[in-house]
This record gives structure tokens, C-alpha cells and sequence, in this order.
């Protein structure tokens, strides 16, 4: 039960093919002989681009959550409106499930992921030995699901380009949409350069008794 | 098998060439935890998964290339009909407005959020075209026993895009507007939105056929039988 690192071997990112890195190679990036992609064993500074992702994303949430995501305007009254802001008014309508969605969308996806890759980033630095197959769940439900955060900047810029009309009704995009997309890549990025592989490594297979089903 | 291919692909390759890389075509290793397995058959339609942490290894899906292509051109196809229609038309008080998928980009643009407008055009428009079109510059050649240059750029291409492409969050973005509106407007959906319902149907469909690895393996079961029949010739 060894990995392809250990082996001394890597596997191509785009088309998985396996390629033998030669150890005088080793400081020049290889590409794939197949494909031409780009190998790594692991990806390089996965931590430390990561990290700075991470904050990247949790900064420009907060202008996220302060400038309005739009400005509704009707008979003439404008009004701002903040994503927690829209959150309670289509509770107030009575919309639950809509209610709900824009509120995952909105506040639990993005602070979970924030939670998520934190603890994933800190398990990896600390080398923690329990929990890996937890871990990389956890790892893949981020991956998958960060990038749904999205759609609220869709439904502003759906909204916006459907209500103008003229005196009774406008929807304006604001500053806190953009801030809040920024959230959304930066953390999709966060999560894009952190290798997954890192949770693995130092993985001592003789200590459980599953070795036996390797090969 | 694998020499042949070596010394037939030479040409491609020269800034490879001072690299020694051997390919070991018998093995697969986890992308995500990166633990080596030996490459066994599998039945059709069954998935290989890693011992450790259980992610998908391969698949052996059987699709034909004309399976594939078809669903492909379809997509395109109802790419270019959703954006050709109107998308969404509101109505207030015998005022009416109609939107285009497009028009979601411009109504940022306008705004002055042009940032997140050129983002937002990527995301719904541009990358899924370009994944679309990329998918149909590799399997249409394929099925002709061509080959067209840059295969491997617009084959990363595809990878690399594929997280970026957001044409169903889009489409449930859709739906969330439309539910908001529901209470004090009339809304009628276009014909886009069905086509681009349509089109997210056949995308997810496309995916199921060839993930990202089948659509190399066709790539180099293709180059494979070129090779061996190159090799006759000389
Ligand atoms: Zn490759
Ligand atoms: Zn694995």
C-alpha cells in the first residue's frame, strides 16, 4: 500500500496518466508526456496559496455583507438591500424554501467553507493522524459545493436585467454583488489550490490492519 | 506498445525529450489521496474506487463516440437557441420587459460592476461554449479518424474549465428571481428557458457519458490505432 509519491512516481492531473519523475529533474516542473499538463507530486505552496485565498475571501465578505447587493426602487422610493437584508423579506413573504435557499447561498455555505478549509489547512500543518477519510469528505463537499454560492449574484443580476421597468419598478445592482462574487472565487480558488493529497501524507498503513487488501 | 507510441509521437515531444519519464500505463494512482493501484477490468458501467478514501478511479462506461457527439452537438444546438430567444418577460401593470440570458450581464455592466459583468459572462457563457465547442473539436475528428492540432491544449482546456462553468446555477438562479417575482409581477418563461433547461439536461447527460478521463482515453485509443497503423507503413 504505497502512494505514488513514495514510489517516486506522479500522476497527470488532466489525464491521469502515471509518469516516473527523474531525481535530477526533480527541481524543473515536468509535463506530462501524453497530455503536456503540468505534473506535480503535490501541488507547490498548496498551504501558503491556500491560506492567502482563504483570506482573500473572508476580507471581501464583509463588504459583502455591509454595501447593498442591490438597490430596489418602486413609485420612485429607492431602497438598499443587503443579502441578509433579502433573506428577511422572503421570509416575511412567506417564501420558506426560497427563503432558505438564498440563506444557505447567502451565509452558511460561504462561513462553513471559511470553517471548512480553515480546519482542513490547520489538520494538515499539525499533522493531525486521525479522522483522514473524514477529512478528505469534508475536503470534497467543499469543492463541490462552494461554487452554488454563485447564484446569488445570478438572481441580483437576473433581477436587475428584468425589473426596469420605467416609473413603477427598477432593480439595481450594488457594490456588495461584486464583493460578494469575489468571496465566492476567492474561496473557490482556496479550496482549488489546496491539495488534497497533503491530508494523506505521513499516513503510516501498518498501523491498521486494512494493508492487507492493497494489491 | 508503449515504444511505438514513444517514437511516433517524437515530433510533439522535443521539449520533453531531455526529461526520462516512463509510462506506466498498468497502474492508476487516487488524485485524491495519491495511493497507487493496479489497473483491473471492470464490468461495464461499474467504477473503480480507491481502497482509502473511496474517490472515483475510473470507470467503464462503453459510450460510443457517436453517442457522445451527438449529445454534444445537441447541447450546442440548444446553446445557440437560448440565447436567440427571450429568457424571462415580466409584466406590471400592462408594462412589460423581456431579458435574454445575456441581459443578465449587461444589467451589471450598466451599473458600472464590470469586474463581476466580465466574471459573469465567463461563467455562463463563454466557458460552457468554450468546453462545448472544445468537446466537438476533439470527438468530431475522432470519428472521422482525423486529427486536428492542439488536441492535448484544448483537452486541459476542458479540465481546467470545468469547475468554472455555471450554467445550472444560472438556471436554479432563475427560478430563485422568479419565485421572488411571483407574488407582484406576471412572468412568463421564453423559449430560452426551456432550451437552456433543456441544455443543462443534455450537459449533465454529456458529463455522464465522458468525464473528463474517458474523453482522454478516447483521445489516446485513437492515437493508439494511428500509431499502429503509422508503424505499418514505414
Ligand atoms: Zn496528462
Ligand atoms: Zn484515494
Amino acid at each position: 500500500m504505497k502512494t505514488a509519491a513514495q514510489c517516486g512516481l506522479v500522476a497527470c492531473p488532466a489525464c491521469g496518466t502515471i509518469t516516473r519523475l527523474s531525481v535530477e529533474r526533480l527541481g524543473l516542473p515536468p509535463k506530462c508526456q501524453l497530455c503536456f499538463a503540468r505534473l506535480h507530486s503535490r501541488k507547490p505552496m498548496s498551504i501558503q496559496k491556500s491560506w492567502a485565498w482563504l483570506t482573500a475571501g473572508v476580507l471581501a465578505y464583509i463588504p459583502a455583507n455591509v454595501y447593498p447587493i442591490m438597490h430596489t426602487t418602486v413609485f420612485g422610493n429607492s431602497e438598499p438591500n443587503t443579502i441578509i437584508g433579502g433573506f428577511f423579506v422572503l421570509w416575511e413573504m412567506k417564501s420558506y424554501p426560497i427563503a432558505l435557499v438564498v440563506f444557505a447561498a447567502s451565509v452558511v455555505v460561504p462561513v462553513l467553507k471559511f470553517i471548512a478549509v480553515s480546519y482542513l489547512l490547520i489538520s494538515i500543518q499539525g499533522n493531525f493522524q486521525h479522522d483522514r477519510y473524514d477529512r478528505t469528505r469534508l475536503f470534497r463537499m467543499t469543492e463541490f459545493i462552494g461554487r452554488w454560492s454563485m447564484i446569488d449574484v445570478f438572481v441580483v443580476a437576473i433581477l436587475a436585467a428584468l425589473v426596469q421597468i420605467g416609473s413603477v419598478a427598477q432593480i439595481d445592482p450594488g457594490l456588495g454583488a461584486t464583493a460578494f462574487g469575489a468571496t465566492v472565487i476567492f474561496t473557490m480558488m482556496s479550496a482549488l489550490s489546496l491539495d488534497s493529497r497533503l491530508l494523506w501524507d505521513g499516513y503510516d498503513s501498518s498501523a491498521t490492519n486494512d494493508e492487507s487488501s492493497a494489491t | 506498445m508503449v515504444a511505438d507510441r514513444h517514437t511516433a509521437n517524437e515530433g510533439h515531444r522535443v521539449e520533453d525529450r531531455r526529461i526520462v519519464e516512463t509510462v506506466l500505463s498498468s497502474l492508476v494512482a487516487c488524485h485524491e489521496c495519491d495511493l497507487l493501484h493496479e489497473k483491473i477490468e471492470i464490468d461495464i458501467g461499474a467504477e473503480a474506487r480507491c481502497i482509502r478514501c473511496n474517490a472515483s478511479l475510473y470507470t467503464n462506461k462503453q459510450n460510443s463516440i457517436d453517442r457522445a457527439l451527438a449529445v454534444g452537438l445537441a447541447a450546442l444546438i440548444m446553446f445557440v437557441v437560448a440565447n436567440a430567444f427571450p429568457f424571462l418577460q415580466i409584466t406590471v401593470s400592462g408594462n412589460s420587459q423581456s431579458m435574454s440570458i445575456i441581459s443578465a450581464v449587461y444589467a451589471l455592466s450598466n451599473e458600472g460592476l464590470w469586474l463581476l459583468a466580465i466574471v459573469c459572462f465567463g461563467f455562463i457563457l463563454l466557458f460552457p461554449l468554450i468546453r462545448m465547442a472544445g468537446l466537438l473539436y476533439i470527438l468530431v475528428p475522432l470519428r472521422f479518424h482525423m486529427r486536428l492540432p492542439c488536441i492535448e491544449l484544448v483537452f486541459r482546456g476542458i479540465v481546467f474549465l470545468s469547475p468554472w462553468s455555471m450554467m445550472e446555477i444560472y438556471l436554479f438562479g432563475a427560478i430563485v428571481a422568479l419565485v421572488k417575482l411571483a407574488a407582484m409581477a406576471n412572468i412568463e418563461l421564453g423559449y430560452s428557458f426551456w432550451a437552456f433547461a433543456l441544455l443543462n439536461i443534455l450537459t449533465v447527460a454529456s458529463l455522464q457519458m465522458i468525464d473528463n478521463h474517458s474523453l482522454w482515453e478516447f483521445i489516446s485509443e485513437a492515437r493508439d490505432q494511428e500509431d499502429l497503423h503509422s508503424g505499418d507503413v514505414s
